[in-house]
C-alpha cells in the first residue's frame, strides 16, 4: 500500500474524475474569458500581489551578484564607460537643444495655425523584472505598476524605439505585449512621405507587416516608420520600425511590405514608459474620425483605447 | 531467459513461502518503506520551486528553463495524494499563469491535466524502476505540452515558439531521479530518526 492512501470505506468527498473535470473545465473557460474577453484583470492582479513578496526573493541573488559585481568593476572599465557616455551626453545634448528650440517653434506655429497643443505626456523609467517567458505569447514585466502610476496600454520604449505596450497593471509590476507579438497593432506613418498605415507584428522572429499598403504608395526599403499618433495611444513620431522588403504582387490589391522593429536590438533592461494621456487631458476634444477606421480594422485583442 | 538470482532464491526456499515475509519477484521499492510526507515539506518544496521558476534568466536561457514546479507537483500528486491532488494543481496553474504573464488557465488547465494523470496511474507508477517512472514523467509533460498547445490554439492564440517549446518536458524528466532524492529529504530523516 502506497503511504497515504486512505483506506476505501472513508468518503474522502468528490471522485478524482469529477475533480479532474471540474477544474479543467473551470481552467479551460478561464482561458477563453481571458483571452477573449479580457475581464478577469482584478483576479490576476490580486494573484500579482500575492506573488510579488516571492518575485522579489527570487530576483535577492540577481541583485545580490549584480551589486558584487559592480563592487568589483575594475577602475579603468569605469572610465571607459564614463568617457563613452560623456560623448553620448555631449552629442545627444546638442540634439536635445535643436530640439527644444524646435518645440517651440513648432508650439508658435501650432498657436498661429491655430492648431491644438500638443499636451506632454508623463513618463517613468522602469527596469525590466522578466524576458518573455510564455512560449504562445511575446510578453515581457516590468519593476513598476498602478503605484507608481503605470496606465494600461501606455507605450514602453528603449533607447532605440518603441518595443511594446503595457496590457496589465497590477499594482507593483506591469506586463507588456511586444511589437512582435502576433497580431499586435500599431498605427503608423512612414517618416519620409507621412503615409499613414498600421503595422502588425508576425511573431517572434517573423518580420512585421505593413498592411492596407497600396501599389501606387511611396515606400521605398529603409523608410523608417514612426508612430502616427492616430488613436492618441502612442504619442506621435516615436522610431518604431524600418522596412526591410517591399513584394509587389500584381495579383493582390495591397503591397506585401515587411519591417523590423529598431528597438530591442541590445534587448535593454531600463525601459521607458509614456503615458497613454496627456497630463491634463482635454474632456472637450472630439473623437478623431481615423479611430473609427481603425477600430475596425484591428482584432479585439491585445489593443485597448481607452 | 535466465532467470534472476531473486527467482532462484525463491525457488530454494520451502514452498510454500511464509505469508508475510515470503521474497517479491520485483525488488521493493524502498519508497514504500518511508513514513508518510509532512505538509509543511511539501508547501516549502512548492514554494522553492516556485521560488526557482521565478528567478529572472536571461533571454538566451528562459525558453530552457526545467518545467520544476511541474515535477514537484507531479511528484506529490504520487507520494503525497492526500494533500496535493488536481485543486492544488488549479490554484499552482494560475499562479504560474499570472508570473509568466500568460493567459490565464493555461498552466492552470496543464497543471490539472498532470495533477489527475499524476494520482490516477500514481499505484503503478510507485513501483516501476527509475527508467520506467523517468518514462512515464516524460510523457505525461509532454501530453500536457501538447494539450496546452491546442488549448491556446483554439482559444485564439499565437503560435510564435519554436521546438524547445517540446524539448524542455523531456529534460525535465531528466531531472527526475534527482528530485526524487531532494523531495525524499524530509521522509529519510524522520524514517532515521525512528
Amino acid at each position: 500500500m502506497i503511504p497515504g492512501d486512505p483506506p476505501p470505506y472513508l468518503y474522502r468527498g468528490p471522485s478524482i474524475l469529477a475533480r479532474f473535470v471540474f477544474f479543467a473545465l473551470l481552467s479551460l473557460s478561464l482561458l477563453l474569458v481571458d483571452t477573449r474577453y479580457q475581464h478577469l484583470e482584478k483576479l490576476r492582479a490580486g494573484i500579482a500581489l500575492a506573488l510579488y513578496p516571492l518575485q522579489q526573493l527570487a530576483r535577492w541573488p540577481r541583485t545580490m551578484m549584480q551589486e558584487v559585481g559592480v563592487y568589483f568593476t575594475s577602475k579603468e572599465m569605469l572610465e571607459k564607460q564614463n568617457t563613452a557616455l560623456s560623448w553620448l551626453l555631449l552629442d545627444q545634448g546638442h540634439m536635445v537643444q535643436e530640439a527644444q528650440t524646435v518645440q517651440q517653434e513648432n508650439a508658435r506655429l501650432r498657436e498661429l495655425l491655430q492648431l491644438k497643443a500638443q499636451t506632454p505626456r508623463n513618463t517613468h523609467a522602469v527596469e525590466m523584472l522578466y524576458d518573455t517567458r510564455d512560449p504562445f505569447v511575446q510578453k515581457i514585466t516590468i519593476d513598476k505598476g498602478q503605484t507608481h502610476g503605470i496606465m494600461e496600454s501606455s507605450a514602453v520604449l528603449d533607447p532605440y524605439g518603441v518595443i511594446g505596450q503595457v496590457t496589465h497593471v497590477s499594482p507593483f509590476t506591469s506586463d507588456v505585449t511586444l511589437l512582435v507579438e502576433k497580431n499586435h497593432t500599431t498605427p503608423v506613418q512612414v517618416e519620409r512621405t507621412g503615409m499613414r498605415s498600421v503595422l502588425y507584428g508576425m511573431g517572434a522572429g517573423v518580420p512585421m507587416e505593413l498592411r492596407f499598403v497600396s501599389p501606387a504608395a511611396d515606400v521605398l526599403v529603409g523608410d523608417r516608420l514612426v508612430t502616427s499618433g492616430l488613436g492618441s495611444v502612442y504619442p506621435p513620431g516615436l522610431a518604431v520600425a524600418i522596412i526591410t522588403a517591399i513584394d509587389n504582387d500584381a495579383e493582390q490589391s495591397f503591397v506585401h511590405i515587411t519591417a523590423r522593429p529598431t528597438a530591442g536590438v541590445a534587448s535593454s533592461r531600463y525601459l521607458l514608459v509614456v503615458d497613454a494621456l496627456p497630463l491634463t487631458p482635454t474632456l472637450s476634444s472630439p473623437p478623431s474620425p481615423p479611430e473609427k477606421n481603425k477600430s475596425r480594422s484591428r482584432p479585439p485583442v491585445n489593443r485597448k483605447v481607452p | 531467459m535466465k532467470e534472476s538470482p531473486m527467482k532462484e532464491d525463491f525457488m530454494k526456499h520451502a514452498s510454500p513461502p511464509p505469508r508475510f515475509s515470503g521474497p517479491s519477484l520485483q525488488p521493493i521499492n524502498p519508497n514504500l518503506l518511508l513514513p508518510p510526507p509532512r505538509l509543511w515539506f511539501i508547501t516549502v518544496t512548492l514554494l522553492i520551486a516556485l521560488l526557482f521558476d521565478l528567478f529572472p534568466l536571461s533571454e538566451m536561457l528562459t525558453p530552457w528553463r526545467p518545467e520544476l514546479v511541474a515535477l514537484t507537483l507531479l511528484y506529490w500528486c504520487i507520494w503525497a495524494p492526500r494533500f496535493i491532488g488536481v485543486s492544488v494543481g488549479f490554484l499552482l496553474g494560475l499562479v504560474m499563469d499570472v508570473a509568466n504573464g500568460s493567459a490565464l488557465g493555461q498552466h492552470a488547465f496543464a497543471f490539472t491535466l498532470l495533477a489527475f494523470g499524476a494520482d490516477y496511474f500514481r499505484r503503478r507508477v510507485a513501483s516501476f524502476p527509475m527508467w520506467q517512472q523517468m518514462v512515464f514523467v516524460a510523457l505525461l509533460l509532454e501530453l500536457c505540452a501538447l494539450v496546452v498547445f491546442l488549448a491556446r490554439m483554439m482559444s485564439g492564440g499565437a503560435l510564435s515558439f519554436g521546438v524547445v517549446y517540446f524539448i524542455v518536458p523531456l529534460l525535465t524528466a531528466l531531472l527526475w531521479p534527482l528530485m526524487q532524492f531532494l523531495l525524499q529529504w524530509q521522509q529519510r530523516r524522520a524514517a532515521l530518526s525512528d
